[in-house]
């Protein structure tokens, strides 16, 4: 199963009868190839670019459908006997799942695992012997304690120079 | 004398704008297609707009479907 876009112009001045022939031919191709229509619709009445068939204007319309790779041959070999309904047609595979959204998440998961890094696990067991001097850095920071005490002194002051 | 001669010749760096806007390229988007093709039809370069290779195939095929069906011309000199 691949879905695809068609697209095709007919003349502004197109009976019903003719384009309901022309969509007819569509929905036959595509239940045909066991698929499904989602979207048949007019898209826009505009101006050709250059002249086809000496007409300067067209109206687009819109196909999409999902169906075995069948489909495009036999909508388009259709198509080919329709030349007076039908001035151009175009059809185009379209991408249906896009995994963009996978993508980024594997990707945040590899700088992560870098940071919980087990080499500082490893470490401790020389550092076992430092922790000694932690203990005498705690004492400093009961100094810095103290000086936090009287600092409250000190605050009031850079206040008063705020204010 | 030098100084203004470098000015001259600095260039902002071009950069692929689909890559960093993400836009997608559509050959129904006439408006965007628009914008790389020259006063004479033709697909402009990526040396001059600056898109990738990667964007610069997928518009070059878009501009074409989009001339098949008529939304931009082939030439300057269809009647």
């Amino acid at each position: 199963m691949q879905s695809y876009e068609t697209v095709f112009i007919t003349s502004i001045d197109i009976k019903e009868d003719d384009l309901n022939k022309v969509l007819g031919k569509i929905k036959e191709a595509v239940s045909k190839n066991e698929g499904e229509i989602s979207k048949l619709e007019k898209w826009q009445q505009r101006e050709l670019a250059y002249p086809i068939n000496d007409l300067t204007k067209g109206v687009y319309y819109i196909a999409e459908y999902k169906a075995n790779s069948g489909v495009v041959s036999d909508i388009e070999s259709s198509f080919k006997f329709l030349r007076e309904e039908i001035l151009r047609f175009l059809t185009v595979k379209v991408k249906l799942a896009k995994v963009k959204p996978v993508k980024p998440e594997p990707v945040k998961p590899e700088p992560v695992k870098p940071e919980p890094v087990k080499p500082e696990p490893v470490k401790p067991e020389p550092v076992k012997p430092e922790p000694v001097k932690p203990e005498p850095a705690k004492t400093e920071p009961e100094n810095t304690d103290n000086s936090a005490f009287k600092t409250p002194d000190a605050k009031p002051t850079e206040k008063g120079g705020e204010s | 004398m030098e100084s203004a001669r470098d000015k001259r010749y600095m260039n902002r760096k071009k950069y692929c704008r689909f890559c960093k806007n993400k836009e997608e390229i559509d050959y129904k988007n006439v408006d965007l297609l628009a914008r790389y093709i020259t006063e004479r039809r033709k697909i402009v370069p990526r040396r001059v707009t600056g898109v990738c290779a990667k964007h610069q195939r997928i518009l070059s095929t878009s501009i074409k479907r989009a001339r098949i069906l008529a939304l931009i011309p082939f030439t300057v000199l269809h009647k």
